[in-house]
């Protein structure tokens, strides 16, 4: 029988790992994210986890010892966060190229300096052009539900790319909630163990990971590629079977809260979503035609599925926990109005910068982007295409 | 919906304290949220600590700012300027103080006061008032029971302590109940 437990973040993140059953995990803690690899040790010192556990002495090894261990064909999980994150850099590029699927929570943090240990996207958002997936949460559910998905996902020789299971530090990382833990049976039928197509074995050596000529490289980056297109069905069509034989679904790419009939929708990942879903809901009853995007997949980016389904829309405003310096808007921002380029009457789209380096954002703070975005949508322009909440002090 | 807000020092384990009362609540059948907001991590620094409790799911994940009750764990805090934001009327405090007219001074319409550090001091023979304080919060909101409580202590807390721990939170739930709420 499942359980229900009232459990943090950081603990649903290790017990989806747990029951995934991974061979290897080797981890450095950081904050927010250390109790991740404490309850792992616990589990393991328990007898209750059969995982080699892999202690080093920081991020970038740790980093490079899971590429090495899921270079001979087995299922490994790590985790970090922010400066980790950062620090691991080389290696996110080692396990992304060599197409391991390796799986790994990061626990969002933004970047210091200013030195903080607070919630931001900012530190994953950086490592976007690593290759990797990147899937984001905002409960603990959700936390536990995707690892399991992630490794479905990562593991599907169409896709063969490892995952960032991302969460925000504190706010969901250290939130306690119920948590519904599934049958170790149930999770089992829906990831059987892994078998790699290739590995590093002994009995029949090969190299991985050598040197590629100009005449290859490329064409390898363009596999890499096509493998994250191919990934946005295989995280759809994993998220439909989990759905169907666990009973709970977070959206695979996105989910699309009150949006049929909006006229404006408000677009937001992680924790912020739960927020806005009661601001939507308040509007709503007001009479304001507003609805909510949960973007959950930033890379692959839903570039068609968005263009389908706000292409009805007359607004959309973009609220998110990062910015790129010098590029004039939040990541997720620039991508979808790149994603709308050329498209004659696309939604106009503004950008709110919002909750880096652990600023709360409120519901009345929601209330004024939902506001805002529908009267753009109304008059046909925006107040600012970028706005930073930033309250009464910056 | 309600909405409890904390504030304590780092190590008077008000954190604790909030996911204490969430998982009572979640055993009396209720949904509870509890987490924390850190500046810095250090002992003494001044720490927040949110808890919603509701008969439904709840989505709401930001900070509390209008509380319906305010835990307040150190005397010392209640002229921080976080305490006060946001309280209505209707708001009850309690907060851990040697005497009525030193929480007074606050100024707020709904008061209760306990000696939770005398019962810490006297029970557990440590300066650690989060477990009075849930037995006070359980006694003067009267949102979950002493049952609930005392299994929650003992799922959080090491066994070695666990039963200290209950004696205190039963110390203050009585002290705030039989010597009524004072409000």
């Amino acid at each position: 029988m499942p359980v229900s437990r009232f459990i943090d973040g950081n603990a649903a993140a290790a017990y989806g790992v747990k029951l995934c059953r991974p061979d290897v995990v080797c981890a450095y803690p950081i904050t927010p994210q250390t109790p991740i690899v404490e309850y792992i040790a616990d589990f393991i010192a328990r007898g209750e986890m059969a995982s080699k556990y892999i202690t080093i002495e920081g991020e970038h090894s740790a980093m490079m010892a899971t590429v090495a261990a899921a270079s001979t064909g087995v299922r490994t999980f790590t985790a970090t966060s922010s400066q980790g994150l950062a620090y691991m850099q080389e290696g996110l590029f080692y396990a992304a190229g060599s197409r391991l699927p390796i799986v790994m929570a990061v626990v969002n943090r933004s970047m210091g300096p200013p030195w903080t240990i607070l919630a931001g996207h900012d530190d994953a958002i950086a490592q976007r052009d690593t290759g990797w997936i990147q899937l984001y949460c905002g409960s603990g559910q959700e936390i536990l539900d995707t690892v399991i998905q992630a490794y479905r996902v990562a593991e599907d020789e169409r896709v063969l790319i490892p995952i960032m299971v991302c969460f925000e530090g504190f706010v969901t990382s250290h939130c306690y909630e119920q948590v519904i833990i599934p049958d170790q049976e149930e999770v089992d039928s829906f990831l059987p163990p892994y078998k790699p197509p290739y590995k590093l074995d002994v009995e029949d050596p090969m190299i991985l990971t050598t040197f590629a000529p100009p005449i290859h490289w490329m064409g390898y980056k363009k596999k890499h590629d096509e493998a994250m297109e191919a990934a946005r069905k295989v995280i759809a069509e994993a998220e439909a079977e989990y759905a169907e034989r666990f009973g709970r679904s977070h959206g695979g790419l996105f989910q699309a809260y009150r949006c049929d009939d909006a006229e404006a929708v408000v677009l937001t990942m992680g924790s912020l979503a739960s927020t806005t879903k009661v601001v939507i809901n308040k509007l709503r009853e007001l009479g304001f035609r507003l609805g909510l995007l949960k973007l959950k997949s930033f890379r692959p980016f839903p570039r068609e599925e968005l263009k389908q389904l706000l292409g009805n829309v007359k607004a959309v405003g973009v609220l998110e926990r990062n910015y790129s310096v010098g590029g004039w808007g939040g990541a997720v921002f620039l991508e979808l109005r790149s994603a709308f380029y050329k498209v004659a009457d696309g939604p106009r789209i503004l950008n709110f910068v919002a909750g880096m380096g652990g600023r709360d954002v409120t519901p009345l703070e929601i209330e004024a982007v939902a506001k805002k975005t529908l009267r753009a949508a109304q008059e046909g322009k925006g107040e600012r295409e970028v706005e930073w909440l930033l309250g009464e002090i910056g | 919906m309600v909405e409890v807000r904390i504030h304590c020092r780092g190590g008077q384990g008000g954190v604790t304290a909030a996911r204490i009362i969430g998982l009572a609540s979640v055993r009396e059948g209720k949904h509870a949220l509890a987490f924390p907001s850190f500046t810095v991590e250090r002992r003494g620094a001044p720490v927040m600590a949110f808890l919603r409790i509701s008969e439904n799911e709840i989505l709401d994940r930001s900070f509390i700012y209008n509380p319906d009750y305010v835990l307040v764990f150190d005397s010392g805090l209640l002229t921080h300027p976080s305490v006060k934001v946001g309280v209505r009327e209707s708001t009850l405090f309690l907060v851990n103080a040697k005497s009525r007219d030193e929480a007074e001074a606050i100024g707020v319409s709904r008061l209760v006061v306990v000696d939770a550090l005398s019962i810490a001091l006297e029970v557990l023979e440590v300066p650690i008032v989060n477990t009075a304080m849930c037995g006070a919060f359980a006694a003067a909101s009267r949102l979950i029971g002493m049952e609930a409580l005392a299994k929650a202590i003992r799922e959080f807390l090491p066994a070695r302590v666990a039963d200290k721990n209950v004696e205190a939170a039963l110390k203050a739930y009585w002290e705030v109940e039989a010597y009524g709420k004072n409000e």
